[in-house]
Protein backbone atom coordinates (compact mmCIF):
# COMPACT_ATOMS: atom_id res chain seq x y z
CA UNK A 1 0.00 0.00 0.00
CA UNK A 2 0.80 3.57 0.05
CA UNK A 3 3.37 2.94 3.09
CA UNK A 4 5.01 0.70 4.74
CA UNK A 5 3.36 -0.67 7.98
CA UNK A 6 6.28 -1.23 11.15
CA UNK A 7 6.64 -4.66 11.93
CA UNK A 8 5.42 -3.84 15.50
CA UNK A 9 2.52 -2.21 14.64
CA UNK A 10 -0.89 -3.82 16.04
CA UNK A 11 -3.84 -4.97 13.90
CA UNK A 12 -6.91 -3.14 13.95
CA UNK A 13 -4.67 -0.33 16.44
CA UNK A 14 -6.83 1.83 18.04
CA UNK A 15 -7.32 5.32 16.20
CA UNK A 16 -4.90 8.20 16.97
CA UNK A 17 -7.29 10.65 17.89
CA UNK A 18 -5.73 14.10 17.71
CA UNK A 19 -2.90 13.29 15.16
CA UNK A 20 -3.41 14.11 12.26
CA UNK A 21 -3.73 11.60 9.22
CA UNK A 22 -1.24 11.56 6.20
CA UNK A 23 -2.35 11.92 2.51
CA UNK A 24 -1.28 8.31 2.51
CA UNK A 25 -3.47 7.18 5.40
CA UNK A 26 -6.52 8.88 4.43
CA UNK A 27 -5.74 7.43 0.87
CA UNK A 28 -6.20 3.60 2.15
CA UNK A 29 -8.83 4.18 4.67
CA UNK A 30 -10.99 5.53 1.89
CA UNK A 31 -10.17 2.16 -0.30
CA UNK A 32 -10.73 0.47 2.67
CA UNK A 33 -14.21 1.99 2.88
CA UNK A 34 -15.06 1.14 -0.55
CA UNK A 35 -13.43 -2.49 -0.30
CA UNK A 36 -11.45 -1.31 -3.18
CA UNK A 37 -8.23 -2.86 -2.11
CA UNK A 38 -6.98 -6.21 -3.61
CA UNK A 39 -6.73 -9.43 -1.28
CA UNK A 40 -3.24 -9.02 -0.76
CA UNK A 41 -3.00 -5.64 0.15
CA UNK A 42 -5.82 -5.69 2.84
CA UNK A 43 -3.70 -7.29 5.93
CA UNK A 44 -1.21 -4.66 4.99
CA UNK A 45 -3.67 -1.72 4.97
CA UNK A 46 -5.73 -2.08 8.08
CA UNK A 47 -2.19 -2.06 9.69
CA UNK A 48 -2.10 1.29 8.20
CA UNK A 49 -5.01 3.08 8.87
CA UNK A 50 -7.07 3.57 12.33
CA UNK A 51 -9.70 2.39 12.78
CA UNK A 52 -11.70 5.44 13.29
CA UNK A 53 -10.59 7.54 10.03
CA UNK A 54 -12.38 4.58 7.90
CA UNK A 55 -15.40 6.47 6.37
CA UNK A 56 -17.50 3.92 6.87
CA UNK A 57 -20.50 5.90 7.71
CA UNK A 58 -19.94 8.55 4.45
CA UNK A 59 -19.47 4.83 1.86
CA UNK A 60 -22.85 3.50 3.75
CA UNK A 61 -25.08 6.90 2.71
CA UNK A 62 -24.53 6.20 -0.90
CA UNK A 63 -26.01 2.78 -0.15
CA UNK A 64 -29.01 4.68 0.18
CA UNK A 65 -29.11 5.58 -3.88
CA UNK A 66 -29.82 1.71 -4.58
CA UNK A 67 -31.98 0.54 -2.14
CA UNK A 68 -34.63 -1.88 -3.59
CA UNK A 69 -37.01 -3.79 -2.34
CA UNK A 70 -36.27 -7.41 -1.90
CA UNK A 71 -39.14 -9.90 -3.11
CA UNK A 72 -41.82 -10.36 -0.69
CA UNK A 73 -40.97 -13.96 0.19
CA UNK A 74 -37.62 -13.06 1.52
CA UNK A 75 -38.45 -11.48 4.55
CA UNK A 76 -40.13 -14.83 6.12
CA UNK A 77 -37.57 -16.89 4.62
CA UNK A 78 -34.55 -14.81 6.60
CA UNK A 79 -36.51 -14.84 9.56
CA UNK A 80 -36.84 -18.66 9.72
CA UNK A 81 -33.41 -19.11 8.97
CA UNK A 82 -32.16 -16.90 11.60
CA UNK A 83 -34.27 -18.43 14.10
CA UNK A 84 -33.09 -21.74 13.01
CA UNK A 85 -29.54 -20.20 14.15
CA UNK A 86 -30.54 -18.43 17.06
CA UNK A 87 -34.31 -19.23 18.71
CA UNK A 88 -36.44 -16.32 19.56
CA UNK A 89 -36.35 -14.94 23.33
CA UNK A 90 -32.94 -16.34 23.69
CA UNK A 91 -30.42 -13.72 25.01
CA UNK A 92 -26.29 -13.48 23.95
CA UNK A 93 -24.52 -14.97 26.32
CA UNK A 94 -28.02 -16.28 27.97
CA UNK A 95 -27.95 -14.83 31.50
CA UNK A 96 -29.02 -18.00 34.15
CA UNK A 97 -31.04 -16.20 36.71
CA UNK A 98 -28.94 -16.49 39.99
CA UNK A 99 -29.83 -19.05 42.56
CA UNK A 100 -31.64 -17.13 45.05
CA UNK A 101 -29.99 -18.38 47.93
CA UNK A 102 -26.56 -17.44 46.12
CA UNK A 103 -28.55 -14.05 45.13
CA UNK A 104 -29.16 -12.69 48.82
CA UNK A 105 -25.90 -14.12 50.39
CA UNK A 106 -24.35 -12.40 47.54
CA UNK A 107 -26.53 -8.92 48.29
CA UNK A 108 -25.87 -9.27 51.84
CA UNK A 109 -22.17 -9.39 51.47
CA UNK A 110 -22.20 -6.04 49.28
CA UNK A 111 -24.36 -4.45 51.80
CA UNK A 112 -21.91 -5.02 54.49
CA UNK A 113 -19.35 -3.93 52.56
CA UNK A 114 -20.75 -0.83 51.84
CA UNK A 115 -22.31 0.23 55.17
CA UNK A 116 -18.94 -1.02 56.35
CA UNK A 117 -17.17 1.94 54.17
CA UNK A 118 -19.47 4.49 55.42
CA UNK A 119 -18.22 7.61 57.33
CA UNK A 120 -19.50 8.50 60.94
CA UNK A 121 -21.15 11.63 59.36
CA UNK A 122 -23.06 9.71 56.47
CA UNK A 123 -25.36 7.45 59.07
CA UNK A 124 -27.10 10.24 60.46
CA UNK A 125 -27.57 11.79 56.66
CA UNK A 126 -31.44 11.46 55.52
CA UNK A 127 -32.11 7.93 53.87
CA UNK A 128 -35.56 6.84 52.95
CA UNK A 129 -38.20 8.66 54.67
CA UNK A 130 -40.15 6.04 56.92
CA UNK A 131 -36.71 5.47 58.23
CA UNK A 132 -35.34 8.70 58.34
CA UNK A 133 -31.25 8.31 58.53
CA UNK A 134 -29.19 5.56 57.27
CA UNK A 135 -28.92 4.04 60.73
CA UNK A 136 -32.78 3.98 60.59
CA UNK A 137 -33.01 2.01 57.55
CA UNK A 138 -30.13 -0.40 58.70
CA UNK A 139 -31.86 -0.43 61.64
CA UNK A 140 -35.06 -1.59 60.15
CA UNK A 141 -33.32 -3.78 57.89
CA UNK A 142 -32.47 -5.88 61.10
CA UNK A 143 -36.02 -6.08 62.10
CA UNK A 144 -36.77 -7.24 59.01
CA UNK A 145 -34.09 -10.12 59.66
CA UNK A 146 -35.17 -10.80 62.89
CA UNK A 147 -38.87 -10.87 61.76
CA UNK A 148 -38.67 -13.31 59.35
CA UNK A 149 -35.98 -15.63 61.60
CA UNK A 150 -39.09 -15.65 63.84
CA UNK A 151 -40.84 -17.42 60.95
CA UNK A 152 -37.75 -20.24 61.10
CA UNK A 153 -38.25 -20.21 64.90
CA UNK A 154 -34.96 -18.66 66.29
CA UNK A 155 -35.50 -15.44 66.50
CA UNK A 156 -33.99 -15.09 70.44
CA UNK A 157 -35.04 -11.26 70.15
CA UNK A 158 -38.44 -10.62 69.54
CA UNK A 159 -38.97 -7.50 70.31
CA UNK A 160 -41.45 -6.83 67.91
CA UNK A 161 -44.83 -8.54 67.41
CA UNK A 162 -46.01 -9.86 63.91
CA UNK A 163 -47.62 -7.47 61.89
CA UNK A 164 -49.06 -7.14 58.61
CA UNK A 165 -46.96 -4.10 57.26
CA UNK A 166 -43.28 -4.33 56.34
CA UNK A 167 -42.70 -1.07 57.98
CA UNK A 168 -44.88 -1.27 61.36
CA UNK A 169 -43.79 -4.50 61.79
CA UNK A 170 -39.92 -3.02 62.46
CA UNK A 171 -40.18 0.51 63.80
CA UNK A 172 -39.88 -0.59 67.01
CA UNK A 173 -36.32 -1.63 65.66
CA UNK A 174 -36.18 1.15 64.32
CA UNK A 175 -36.79 3.39 67.67
CA UNK A 176 -34.70 1.26 70.09
CA UNK A 177 -31.82 1.06 67.70
CA UNK A 178 -31.24 5.12 67.72
CA UNK A 179 -28.27 5.16 69.63
CA UNK A 180 -26.69 2.34 69.16
CA UNK A 181 -23.44 2.95 67.52
CA UNK A 182 -23.21 1.99 63.76
CA UNK A 183 -20.94 -0.64 64.35
CA UNK A 184 -22.56 -2.58 66.40
CA UNK A 185 -25.89 -1.71 64.32
CA UNK A 186 -24.01 -3.44 61.15
CA UNK A 187 -22.73 -6.02 62.78
CA UNK A 188 -26.52 -7.21 64.17
CA UNK A 189 -27.91 -6.97 61.02
CA UNK A 190 -25.23 -8.91 59.16
CA UNK A 191 -25.53 -11.78 61.74
CA UNK A 192 -29.25 -11.94 61.31
CA UNK A 193 -28.88 -11.99 57.54
CA UNK A 194 -26.40 -14.84 57.79
CA UNK A 195 -28.46 -16.37 60.41
CA UNK A 196 -31.62 -15.67 57.57
CA UNK A 197 -29.56 -17.33 55.01
CA UNK A 198 -28.54 -20.18 56.91
CA UNK A 199 -32.28 -21.02 58.13
CA UNK A 200 -32.88 -21.02 54.29
CA UNK A 201 -30.45 -23.18 53.15
CA UNK A 202 -31.45 -25.96 55.40
CA UNK A 203 -34.99 -25.94 54.45
CA UNK A 204 -36.68 -27.29 51.12
CA UNK A 205 -36.82 -23.58 49.34
CA UNK A 206 -40.79 -24.42 48.70
CA UNK A 207 -41.41 -23.96 52.14
CA UNK A 208 -44.25 -21.97 52.66
CA UNK A 209 -43.97 -19.40 55.55
CA UNK A 210 -45.56 -15.75 56.25
CA UNK A 211 -43.84 -13.31 54.92
CA UNK A 212 -44.95 -9.97 56.88
CA UNK A 213 -48.71 -11.45 56.77
CA UNK A 214 -48.21 -12.84 53.42
CA UNK A 215 -48.08 -16.40 52.64
CA UNK A 216 -44.98 -17.14 50.86
CA UNK A 217 -42.07 -19.59 50.15
CA UNK A 218 -38.54 -19.79 51.15
CA UNK A 219 -37.51 -19.26 47.89
CA UNK A 220 -39.49 -16.42 47.26
CA UNK A 221 -38.73 -15.00 50.55
CA UNK A 222 -34.99 -14.86 49.34
CA UNK A 223 -35.86 -12.92 46.03
CA UNK A 224 -37.67 -10.57 47.80
CA UNK A 225 -34.95 -10.12 50.34
CA UNK A 226 -32.54 -9.54 47.52
CA UNK A 227 -34.41 -7.22 45.68
CA UNK A 228 -34.85 -5.23 48.94
CA UNK A 229 -31.15 -5.36 50.10
CA UNK A 230 -30.42 -4.16 46.57
CA UNK A 231 -32.74 -1.19 46.72
CA UNK A 232 -31.93 0.16 50.13
CA UNK A 233 -28.13 -0.38 48.80
CA UNK A 234 -28.78 2.08 46.12
CA UNK A 235 -30.38 4.28 48.96
CA UNK A 236 -27.45 4.62 50.91
CA UNK A 237 -25.73 5.05 47.25
CA UNK A 238 -27.80 8.22 47.14
CA UNK A 239 -27.77 9.23 50.57
CA UNK A 240 -24.03 9.82 50.79
CA UNK A 241 -23.48 10.45 47.20
CA UNK A 242 -21.73 7.25 46.47
CA UNK A 243 -22.22 5.54 42.60
CA UNK A 244 -24.80 3.11 42.58
CA UNK A 245 -23.56 -0.46 42.37
CA UNK A 246 -24.07 -2.35 39.30
CA UNK A 247 -26.03 -5.51 39.95
CA UNK A 248 -24.22 -8.81 38.03
CA UNK A 249 -26.79 -10.46 34.76
CA UNK A 250 -27.56 -13.07 36.68
CA UNK A 251 -29.43 -11.11 40.17
CA UNK A 252 -30.91 -9.02 37.49
CA UNK A 253 -32.07 -12.10 35.67
CA UNK A 254 -33.70 -13.27 38.53
CA UNK A 255 -35.30 -10.42 40.24
CA UNK A 256 -36.64 -9.42 37.00
CA UNK A 257 -38.00 -12.33 35.97
CA UNK A 258 -39.91 -12.64 39.26
CA UNK A 259 -41.21 -9.36 39.27
CA UNK A 260 -42.56 -9.79 35.43
CA UNK A 261 -44.28 -12.72 36.51
CA UNK A 262 -46.10 -10.93 39.40
CA UNK A 263 -47.51 -8.35 36.88
CA UNK A 264 -50.74 -9.70 35.83
CA UNK A 265 -51.36 -10.03 39.90
CA UNK A 266 -50.31 -6.68 40.43
CA UNK A 267 -52.81 -5.92 37.94
CA UNK A 268 -55.41 -7.05 39.78
CA UNK A 269 -53.92 -5.72 43.25
CA UNK A 270 -53.70 -2.04 41.67
CA UNK A 271 -57.56 -2.38 40.59
CA UNK A 272 -57.21 -2.75 36.78
CA UNK A 273 -57.26 -6.29 36.23
CA UNK A 274 -56.99 -6.79 32.10
CA UNK A 275 -57.79 -10.46 31.51
CA UNK A 276 -57.02 -11.46 27.70
CA UNK A 277 -54.91 -9.05 27.36
CA UNK A 278 -51.06 -9.52 26.77
CA UNK A 279 -47.45 -7.86 26.68
CA UNK A 280 -44.16 -8.32 25.19
CA UNK A 281 -41.71 -6.89 27.51
CA UNK A 282 -38.00 -6.44 26.17
CA UNK A 283 -35.59 -5.91 29.20
CA UNK A 284 -32.36 -4.83 27.50
CA UNK A 285 -28.95 -4.85 29.00
CA UNK A 286 -27.15 -7.38 31.03
CA UNK A 287 -29.56 -9.80 32.82
CA UNK A 288 -32.76 -8.76 30.60
CA UNK A 289 -34.45 -11.14 27.82
CA UNK A 290 -37.80 -11.28 26.38
CA UNK A 291 -40.42 -11.95 28.20
CA UNK A 292 -44.30 -13.08 26.60
CA UNK A 293 -46.58 -11.87 29.48
CA UNK A 294 -50.62 -12.58 30.05
CA UNK A 295 -52.10 -9.61 32.26
CA UNK A 296 -54.72 -11.63 33.56
CA UNK A 297 -54.68 -14.30 35.96
CA UNK A 298 -56.42 -16.32 33.70
CA UNK A 299 -54.93 -19.64 32.44
CA UNK A 300 -53.18 -18.86 29.12
CA UNK A 301 -52.33 -21.83 26.41
CA UNK A 302 -49.47 -21.30 25.49
CA UNK A 303 -49.44 -20.09 21.34
CA UNK A 304 -53.25 -17.74 21.93
CA UNK A 305 -52.75 -14.45 22.83
CA UNK A 306 -49.04 -14.28 23.59
CA UNK A 307 -48.16 -14.83 19.84
CA UNK A 308 -49.78 -11.59 19.12
CA UNK A 309 -49.22 -8.71 22.15
CA UNK A 310 -51.08 -6.24 22.73
CA UNK A 311 -48.29 -4.02 23.17
CA UNK A 312 -43.96 -4.40 23.35
CA UNK A 313 -42.39 -3.04 26.01
CA UNK A 314 -38.87 -2.00 25.71
CA UNK A 315 -36.96 -0.76 28.63
CA UNK A 316 -33.94 -2.04 30.48
CA UNK A 317 -33.61 -4.04 33.22
CA UNK A 318 -32.34 -2.11 36.02
CA UNK A 319 -34.68 0.76 35.28
CA UNK A 320 -37.83 -2.46 35.49
CA UNK A 321 -36.44 -3.22 38.69
CA UNK A 322 -36.61 -0.04 40.11
CA UNK A 323 -39.94 1.09 39.21
CA UNK A 324 -40.74 -1.83 40.48
CA UNK A 325 -39.22 -0.74 44.03
CA UNK A 326 -40.79 2.31 43.34
CA UNK A 327 -37.14 4.10 42.92
CA UNK A 328 -37.72 5.38 39.56
CA UNK A 329 -41.04 6.48 37.78
CA UNK A 330 -42.49 5.26 34.51
CA UNK A 331 -41.98 9.05 32.80
CA UNK A 332 -38.33 8.43 34.17
CA UNK A 333 -37.22 5.43 33.18
CA UNK A 334 -37.26 5.78 29.29
CA UNK A 335 -39.22 3.32 28.41
CA UNK A 336 -40.92 2.22 24.46
CA UNK A 337 -44.31 1.07 24.23
CA UNK A 338 -45.67 0.25 20.83
CA UNK A 339 -49.07 -0.85 20.22
CA UNK A 340 -51.62 -0.34 22.77
CA UNK A 341 -49.89 2.54 24.72
CA UNK A 342 -52.56 3.13 26.80
CA UNK A 343 -52.27 -0.46 28.36
CA UNK A 344 -48.75 -0.47 28.33
CA UNK A 345 -48.55 2.81 30.50
CA UNK A 346 -51.55 1.50 32.65
CA UNK A 347 -49.21 -1.69 33.49
CA UNK A 348 -46.17 0.59 34.08
CA UNK A 349 -48.40 2.84 36.39
CA UNK A 350 -49.31 -0.27 38.82
CA UNK A 351 -45.63 -2.14 38.54
CA UNK A 352 -44.56 -0.70 42.14
CA UNK A 353 -47.61 -2.35 43.97
CA UNK A 354 -45.53 -4.88 45.78
CA UNK A 355 -42.57 -1.98 46.23
CA UNK A 356 -43.17 -2.23 50.70
CA UNK A 357 -41.09 0.71 51.77
CA UNK B 1 -37.48 5.50 -13.49
CA UNK B 2 -35.93 8.09 -10.54
CA UNK B 3 -32.54 8.80 -11.87
CA UNK B 4 -29.59 11.17 -9.45
CA UNK B 5 -30.33 13.77 -12.07
CA UNK B 6 -34.11 13.40 -11.31
CA UNK B 7 -33.55 13.45 -7.56
CA UNK B 8 -31.49 16.56 -7.77
CA UNK B 9 -34.44 18.44 -9.82
CA UNK B 10 -36.50 17.74 -6.74
CA UNK B 11 -36.53 20.33 -3.87
CA UNK B 12 -34.36 19.07 -0.84
CA UNK B 13 -35.18 20.05 2.70
CA UNK B 14 -32.20 21.24 3.96
CA UNK B 15 -32.95 20.60 7.85
CA UNK B 16 -33.18 17.23 9.46
CA UNK B 17 -35.23 17.89 11.88
CA UNK B 18 -37.78 18.55 9.32
CA UNK B 19 -37.61 15.13 7.95
CA UNK B 20 -37.99 13.88 11.46
CA UNK B 21 -41.01 15.96 11.83
CA UNK B 22 -42.45 14.89 8.47
CA UNK B 23 -41.48 11.02 9.54
CA UNK B 24 -43.31 11.52 12.59
CA UNK B 25 -46.27 12.93 10.64
CA UNK B 26 -45.79 10.27 8.05
CA UNK B 27 -46.57 7.36 10.94
CA UNK B 28 -49.31 9.19 12.82
CA UNK B 29 -49.04 9.95 16.19
CA UNK B 30 -50.13 6.67 17.73
CA UNK B 31 -47.36 4.72 16.09
CA UNK B 32 -43.58 5.09 17.58
CA UNK B 33 -40.48 4.92 15.73
CA UNK B 34 -38.30 2.95 17.27
CA UNK B 35 -34.50 4.51 17.43
CA UNK B 36 -31.70 2.06 16.35
CA UNK B 37 -30.00 1.70 19.11
CA UNK B 38 -33.48 0.29 20.84
CA UNK B 39 -33.50 -1.95 17.94
CA UNK B 40 -30.29 -2.74 18.84
CA UNK B 41 -30.54 -3.68 22.26
CA UNK B 42 -33.80 -5.68 21.42
CA UNK B 43 -31.59 -8.36 19.12
CA UNK B 44 -29.35 -9.02 21.38
CA UNK B 45 -32.15 -9.68 24.01
CA UNK B 46 -33.58 -12.13 21.60
CA UNK B 47 -36.67 -9.90 20.13
CA UNK B 48 -37.96 -11.46 17.14
CA UNK B 49 -40.03 -9.01 16.20
CA UNK B 50 -36.56 -6.60 16.17
CA UNK B 51 -35.01 -8.52 13.68
CA UNK B 52 -38.67 -7.99 11.26
CA UNK B 53 -38.04 -4.02 12.32
CA UNK B 54 -34.68 -3.78 11.19
CA UNK B 55 -35.46 -6.24 8.21
CA UNK B 56 -38.53 -3.40 7.24
CA UNK B 57 -36.08 -0.93 8.08
CA UNK B 58 -33.17 -1.76 6.21
CA UNK B 59 -34.05 -4.71 4.11
CA UNK B 60 -33.84 -2.90 0.97
CA UNK B 61 -30.95 -1.01 1.51
CA UNK B 62 -29.21 -4.30 2.24
CA UNK B 63 -30.71 -6.00 -0.72
CA UNK B 64 -30.51 -2.93 -2.84
CA UNK B 65 -26.43 -2.77 -2.44
CA UNK B 66 -26.23 -6.50 -3.03
CA UNK B 67 -27.87 -6.55 -6.12
CA UNK B 68 -26.00 -3.34 -7.58
CA UNK B 69 -23.22 -4.96 -6.69
CA UNK B 70 -23.86 -8.63 -7.94
CA UNK B 71 -25.94 -7.80 -10.78
CA UNK B 72 -27.56 -11.47 -9.82
CA UNK B 73 -30.64 -11.69 -7.85
CA UNK B 74 -30.38 -15.35 -6.48
CA UNK B 75 -26.76 -13.62 -4.61
CA UNK B 76 -28.40 -10.73 -3.78
CA UNK B 77 -30.83 -12.94 -1.61
CA UNK B 78 -28.32 -15.28 -0.43
CA UNK B 79 -26.28 -11.70 0.89
CA UNK B 80 -29.19 -10.32 2.47
CA UNK B 81 -29.83 -13.22 4.19
CA UNK B 82 -26.58 -13.70 5.40
CA UNK B 83 -26.24 -9.82 6.67
CA UNK B 84 -29.79 -10.43 8.64
CA UNK B 85 -28.80 -13.55 9.99
CA UNK B 86 -25.26 -12.49 11.06
CA UNK B 87 -26.70 -9.89 12.81
CA UNK B 88 -29.61 -11.80 14.58
CA UNK B 89 -26.46 -13.99 15.68
CA UNK B 90 -24.11 -11.55 16.74
CA UNK B 91 -26.26 -8.50 17.82
CA UNK B 92 -23.56 -7.75 20.60
CA UNK B 93 -20.88 -7.00 17.95
CA UNK B 94 -22.71 -4.23 16.59
CA UNK B 95 -21.68 -1.09 18.84
CA UNK B 96 -23.58 2.11 17.77
CA UNK B 97 -20.91 3.66 19.28
CA UNK B 98 -18.83 3.36 16.26
CA UNK B 99 -21.61 3.99 13.36
CA UNK B 100 -25.03 3.90 12.63
CA UNK B 101 -26.86 0.51 12.37
CA UNK B 102 -27.89 1.68 8.66
CA UNK B 103 -23.48 1.80 7.71
CA UNK B 104 -22.95 -1.39 9.57
CA UNK B 105 -25.37 -3.47 7.49
CA UNK B 106 -24.43 -1.70 4.14
CA UNK B 107 -20.61 -1.96 5.25
CA UNK B 108 -21.36 -6.25 5.41
CA UNK B 109 -23.97 -6.40 2.34
CA UNK B 110 -21.62 -4.28 0.29
CA UNK B 111 -18.08 -6.32 1.31
CA UNK B 112 -19.87 -9.64 0.87
CA UNK B 113 -21.17 -8.68 -2.37
CA UNK B 114 -17.59 -7.58 -3.29
CA UNK B 115 -16.22 -10.57 -2.10
CA UNK B 116 -19.10 -12.35 -4.02
CA UNK B 117 -18.12 -11.32 -7.35
CA UNK B 118 -14.37 -11.03 -7.02
CA UNK B 119 -14.51 -15.24 -6.81
CA UNK B 120 -13.83 -15.90 -10.59
CA UNK B 121 -16.30 -17.59 -11.79
CA UNK B 122 -18.73 -15.32 -10.39
CA UNK B 123 -16.75 -11.96 -12.02
CA UNK B 124 -16.88 -13.54 -15.56
CA UNK B 125 -20.95 -14.53 -15.06
CA UNK B 126 -21.38 -10.69 -13.76
CA UNK B 127 -19.14 -9.46 -16.75
CA UNK B 128 -20.94 -10.99 -19.39
CA UNK B 129 -24.24 -9.40 -17.81
CA UNK B 130 -23.05 -5.68 -17.45
CA UNK B 131 -21.44 -5.91 -20.76
CA UNK B 132 -24.89 -6.36 -21.78
CA UNK B 133 -26.26 -3.21 -20.71
CA UNK B 134 -26.72 -0.51 -22.13
CA UNK B 135 -23.19 1.60 -22.10
CA UNK B 136 -23.30 4.33 -19.21
CA UNK B 137 -21.06 7.41 -20.63
CA UNK B 138 -22.51 9.28 -17.67
CA UNK B 139 -22.23 7.24 -14.56
CA UNK B 140 -24.67 9.55 -12.79
CA UNK B 141 -27.45 8.73 -15.15
CA UNK B 142 -27.60 4.97 -13.83
CA UNK B 143 -31.51 4.50 -12.70
CA UNK B 144 -29.57 4.39 -8.86
CA UNK B 145 -32.81 3.99 -6.75
CA UNK B 146 -34.66 3.51 -9.62
CA UNK B 147 -37.20 0.35 -8.16
CA UNK B 148 -37.70 1.19 -4.57
CA UNK B 149 -37.81 3.51 -1.76
CA UNK B 150 -41.10 4.43 -1.24
CA UNK B 151 -41.12 6.03 1.97
CA UNK B 152 -40.53 9.82 2.34
CA UNK B 153 -37.88 9.83 4.99
CA UNK B 154 -36.12 7.72 2.60
CA UNK B 155 -36.71 9.37 -0.55
CA UNK B 156 -34.88 13.12 0.86
CA UNK B 157 -32.16 11.15 2.50
CA UNK B 158 -31.86 9.28 -1.20
CA UNK B 159 -32.01 13.63 -2.57
CA UNK B 160 -29.48 14.40 -0.50
CA UNK B 161 -26.90 11.76 -1.12
CA UNK B 162 -27.64 12.00 -5.20
CA UNK B 163 -27.43 15.70 -4.49
CA UNK B 164 -23.65 15.36 -2.83
CA UNK B 165 -22.75 12.81 -5.71
CA UNK B 166 -23.45 15.73 -7.96
CA UNK B 167 -21.16 17.70 -6.14
CA UNK B 168 -18.41 15.87 -6.84
CA UNK B 169 -16.17 15.79 -9.78
CA UNK B 170 -17.18 13.83 -13.15
CA UNK B 171 -13.70 11.91 -12.59
CA UNK B 172 -14.22 11.53 -9.05
CA UNK B 173 -17.70 10.23 -9.80
CA UNK B 174 -17.28 7.89 -11.83
CA UNK B 175 -14.15 6.39 -9.70
CA UNK B 176 -16.42 6.13 -7.34
CA UNK B 177 -19.44 4.89 -8.91
CA UNK B 178 -16.91 2.12 -10.37
CA UNK B 179 -15.55 1.00 -7.04
CA UNK B 180 -18.48 1.35 -5.08
CA UNK B 181 -21.57 0.53 -6.57
CA UNK B 182 -19.44 -1.41 -9.16
CA UNK B 183 -17.08 -3.01 -6.75
CA UNK B 184 -14.06 -2.64 -8.46
CA UNK B 185 -10.94 -2.43 -6.91
CA UNK B 186 -8.82 0.64 -7.25
CA UNK B 187 -6.45 -1.34 -9.81
CA UNK B 188 -9.37 -2.44 -11.75
CA UNK B 189 -10.69 1.05 -11.97
CA UNK B 190 -7.52 2.28 -12.75
CA UNK B 191 -7.61 -0.20 -15.79
CA UNK B 192 -10.97 0.71 -16.22
CA UNK B 193 -10.41 4.28 -16.92
CA UNK B 194 -6.74 3.70 -18.33
CA UNK B 195 -5.24 5.98 -15.56
CA UNK B 196 -2.29 5.54 -13.32
CA UNK B 197 -3.00 3.45 -9.70
CA UNK B 198 -1.81 6.56 -8.10
CA UNK B 199 -4.49 8.43 -9.76
CA UNK B 200 -7.17 6.39 -9.09
CA UNK B 201 -6.69 6.07 -5.06
CA UNK B 202 -6.23 9.83 -5.12
CA UNK B 203 -9.68 10.58 -6.96
CA UNK B 204 -11.41 7.59 -4.66
CA UNK B 205 -10.18 9.57 -1.71
CA UNK B 206 -11.01 13.21 -2.73
CA UNK B 207 -14.67 11.63 -3.67
CA UNK B 208 -14.96 10.18 -0.23
CA UNK B 209 -13.13 13.16 1.39
CA UNK B 210 -15.99 15.54 -0.64
CA UNK B 211 -18.76 13.27 0.06
CA UNK B 212 -18.05 13.31 3.31
CA UNK B 213 -18.41 17.35 3.72
CA UNK B 214 -21.41 17.13 1.92
CA UNK B 215 -23.12 14.93 3.97
CA UNK B 216 -21.01 16.60 7.24
CA UNK B 217 -21.15 13.13 8.73
CA UNK B 218 -19.18 12.49 11.82
CA UNK B 219 -17.88 9.57 10.98
CA UNK B 220 -17.27 6.75 13.95
CA UNK B 221 -14.76 4.60 14.44
CA UNK B 222 -14.96 1.75 12.17
CA UNK B 223 -17.01 -1.11 12.12
CA UNK B 224 -15.11 -4.36 12.28
CA UNK B 225 -15.15 -6.19 9.41
CA UNK B 226 -16.82 -9.74 10.11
Amino acid sequence: MTARPSSDQPSNQPASRGGIPSEAQLETAALLALHAVDADEIEAATREVPRDLIAYETVGSLSDLVAKRPPEFLREDIIAHALSRRASGTRHNTTVPANPLDAFTQTVAELRHLLDSLRSDEWTLPAIAEYGTVHGLVSHLIGVEEVLLGEFGVNENPTAPHASSHIESTRTYVASLRDVPSSAVVSRWHASATRLRDCASEVDPETVINDNGTESTVSVMLITRTFELWTHHEDVCRATGRPLPVLDGNRLRLMSSFFIALLPMAMEIGGTPRPHKAARIVLTGEGGGVFHQPLGTEIVSPGTMLDNPDFTLTVDVVSMCRLAARRTTPEQMGAIIEGDRALGELVLAGAGVFARD
Amino acid sequence: MLTVKALLAESVPTCSRQWQRHAHTMRGVNEIVVPDNVLVSRLVAGDEHALRLLYDRYGSVVYGIAHQVTRDEQIARDITQDVFVYVWEHATRVDLGRGSIKSFLAMLSHRRSVDAIRASERRNAREQRVASEALRTDSCDHDLGSTVVHADAQRWQQRRIAQAMGDLSDDQRTALQLAYFDGLTYREVATKLNIPEGTAKSRLRLAIARLRESLAHEDHAAWTVP
